[in-house]
């Protein structure tokens, strides 16, 4: 009943013989469904490397293996009645999937502190970090953001650093 | 009553002007949307790693309490819930307000939430001493029982998919199994991670499921600023038809809200729901539900604050937070080496009594802050969330560093974040992975001490009565929802077979 529709470009083919005919439009709740089948057979199958041990001797994988196959039945039953809804269901269209751009550049946001903290500091990379979600929040005009960026910084710096002690990532900058 | 032996340390100026700062930042976070008291909460973990664990806790606690007073302001005046716990204020309360009792309501909502809330602190003080004393005959089977039996009830009533609830709670548990196994002591899905040897931290992945989740939210929906009526504080009085109905509304909402607390699962929410059905369906004049009536905004008001000390039992008596505001609050004791449980409040009465006894203070604080201060709490609604996106952001980096001391903890929460994104949106929980996740550490203990203990013949748990009581509980909860819903079908089915001509 599904693969007529405008959308159908976008949709993704099953092959084999059997389901040959069926177009799946692949929306985020069947991906979501997939991924949790692809890591509840990950994590049953990587429990299996440890020990189970015995009911009066319980190794380390006695629970992770009463667990995961748990987590694999549901994800499985998920997994179907998301694929009954997708078939019914239109596909993700690109405007969708371009205005997801801005939460995930905050996410960038962060992974330019990951990466940058042990080389540059915790100071600088916290700076760009901040710059760079000023700037994904639409913190306008320019002027309004370099000020933000810059008191945010000072009440964090004599906050966390010299109120509280902690200790932050040293780069080579020493910040 | 024991609380008055501890006054001293409750009246202690730290523990004082750390009541205050925690119930005013909860009031705040509760103004604005967006940003909850889970999220603050887990904000301030970190900061209060060097404080004695009373400040924490009362900073804690009061934050959570806080929250759900401050969640009602802007449900009344712009039908805007702060919090999902004010979504049944914003019925009847902007419905007044409309009607130019926008003061009256507010105060009705600040007084409601004031009986409730003392209500319900001396519900806890009273039952939760005596649950202690009952919960010192419970073996490893009965906290096994009990956590199970938890865990189906969080499943079941946090509403959406039950097997998305499900496939969240068992992807908490599985989290909690990641890093040292508590019998042998060795690395579990350590990957060649130093980090991974202590496990997947609550701080980082709260902050991700949260925090960060909803930041992304807000930067793909912005809370633009909105003009806020201004309420003087002459305005704030109720005259005496509607005090004299909302009275007895916030005596019964206090009362629903902290039995619905005892309850595992979003219970300050349910509890809201569930007070205003019974309002509705007792009241006088249901005509005017949804139009002003005012027992439709005490009960509900009354409720989430009762609710909280409910949901604070189960966590203090048997060491079990069943939402995630008490699994936040369960980190912060776990944080500062306090256990809770059976034993807390006979070896750590000194701790219990003080927390109860801030509670009790900081619910007359939030009266006397809400009612003058209502104008200014409304105007931070007006902040547009653009600001406080970069800072909330910086903290929660910060915050997730402090828990490993290395960046690995910041890795977590964005990799927590861009889950608790997606998957909210797709219909899956984050509440149920919280909880999992804080008792996965002690059901396992539980669940293996048991198999030792009956050498692996789990058959032979039938003599104890407590834990074959608990885990019929568990069945019979696990198996009723798909029944009446099996039920409730049929009859559907029935009743159009029914119709003439069909």
């Amino acid at each position: 009943m599904v693969g007529k529709s405008k959308g159908a470009r976008h949709a993704g083919t099953l092959g084999g013989s059997v389901l040959s005919d069926v177009r799946i439009p692949w929306n985020g709740r069947l991906l979501a469904a997939g991924v949790f089948l692809i890591c509840s057979l990950g994590y049953v199958a990587y429990s299996l490397s440890y020990e189970i041990g015995t009911p009066a001797a319980p190794g380390p994988a006695m629970v992770p293996i009463a667990l995961g196959p748990l987590w694999v039945m549901l994800s499985a039953i998920n997994m179907a009645g998301e694929w009954r809804t997708a078939r019914g269901g239109a596909p993700c269209s690109r405007s969708i999937v371009r205005g997801e751009l801005g939460p995930l550049a905050l996410i960038g946001a962060g992974l330019v502190y990951l990466l940058s903290a042990a080389r540059l500091g915790h100071l600088p990379a916290m700076a760009i970090m901040l710059w760079l979600s000023a700037f994904v929040s639409q913190v306008k005009p320019r002027l309004g953001r370099i000020i933000l960026v810059a008191l945010s910084l000072a009440a964090l710096y004599l906050i966390f650093q010299k109120w509280l002690n902690m200790p932050l990532p040293r780069g080579m900058l020493g910040a | 009553m024991e609380v008055l032996s501890h006054l001293g340390a409750i009246l202690s100026p730290t523990n004082v002007a750390v009541c205050f700062a925690g119930v005013l930042v909860g009031t705040v976070v509760g103004v604005l949307p967006g940003l909850g008291p889970i999220t603050t909460m887990a904000l301030v973990l970190p900061m209060s790693f060097g404080w004695p664990p009373e400040t924490a806790l009362i900073l804690l606690a009061g934050m959570w309490y806080g929250a759900q007073y401050g969640g009602s302001t802007t449900s009344i005046l712009l039908k805007v819930p702060g919090e999902v716990t004010s979504i049944m204020t914003c019925l009847d309360g902007y419905a007044m307000a409309q009607k130019g009792r926008a003061g009256a309501a507010l105060a009705i909502a600040a007084l409601g939430s004031f009986i409730a809330g003392t209500l319900g602190i001396l519900g806890l003080s009273m039952i939760a001493p005596a649950l202690a004393r009952l919960a010192l005959r419970f073996g490893p089977p009965e906290y096994l029982a009990i956590g199970l039996a938890g865990l189906v009830l969080l499943a079941n009533l946090t509403g959406g998919n039950p097997i998305k609830n499900w496939m969240m709670v068992l992807l908490g548990l599985i989290l909690g199994t990641l890093g040292m196994d508590p019998i042998s002591g060795r690395i579990r899905f350590g990957f060649g991670v130093a980090s991974m040897a202590s496990g997947i931290a609550i701080v980082p992945v709260t902050m991700g499921l949260f925090g960060i989740a909803e930041l992304m939210r807000l930067i793909k929906e912005p809370i633009l600023s909105t003009s806020v009526p201004a309420v003087r504080f002459r305005e704030l009085y109720p005259n005496k038809t509607e005090l004299k109905r909302a009275t007895p509304a916030m005596v019964r909402g206090g009362i629903v809200g902290f039995l619905m607390g005892l309850i595992p699962g979003p219970a300050t929410i349910l509890s809201t729901f569930m007070s205003y059905t019974i309002e509705k369906r007792i009241s006088k004049h249901p005509e005017e539900f949804g139009k002003g009536a005012v027992e439709g905004l005490a009960g509900p008001e009354s409720a989430n604050n009762a609710a909280c000390s409910g949901a604070l039992v189960p966590l203090l008596t048997l060491g079990f937070p069943f939402s995630a505001a008490p699994a936040m609050l369960l980190a912060g004791f776990m944080v500062h080496g306090v256990r809770p449980g059976p034993l807390f409040i006979t070896q750590q009465s000194d701790l219990f009594w003080t927390l109860i006894g801030s509670m009790y203070l900081g619910n007359i604080f939030l009266l006397v802050l809400n009612l003058p201060l209502v104008g200014l709490f409304a105007k931070i609604a007006s902040v547009p969330s653009r600001y406080m996106i970069p800072i909330v952001f910086a903290i929660c980096v910060i915050g997730s560093y402090s828990e490993y001391h290395n960046l690995f903890g910041v890795a977590v929460m964005l990799a927590a974040g861009i889950f608790g994104y997606y998957s909210q949106r797709w219909g899956y929980s984050p509440t149920p992975l919280v909880v999992g996740l804080v008792i996965s550490n002690i059901l396992e203990s539980a669940a293996v001490q048991t198999l030792l203990l009956y050498q692996g013949n789990l058959f032979s748990l039938h003599q104890r009565p407590i834990f074959v009581a608990i885990m019929c509980v568990a069945v019979v909860a696990s198996m009723l929802p798909p029944l009446l819903r099996w039920c409730r079908t049929r009859a559907r089915g029935l009743g159009e077979g029914l119709v003439p001509g069909q």
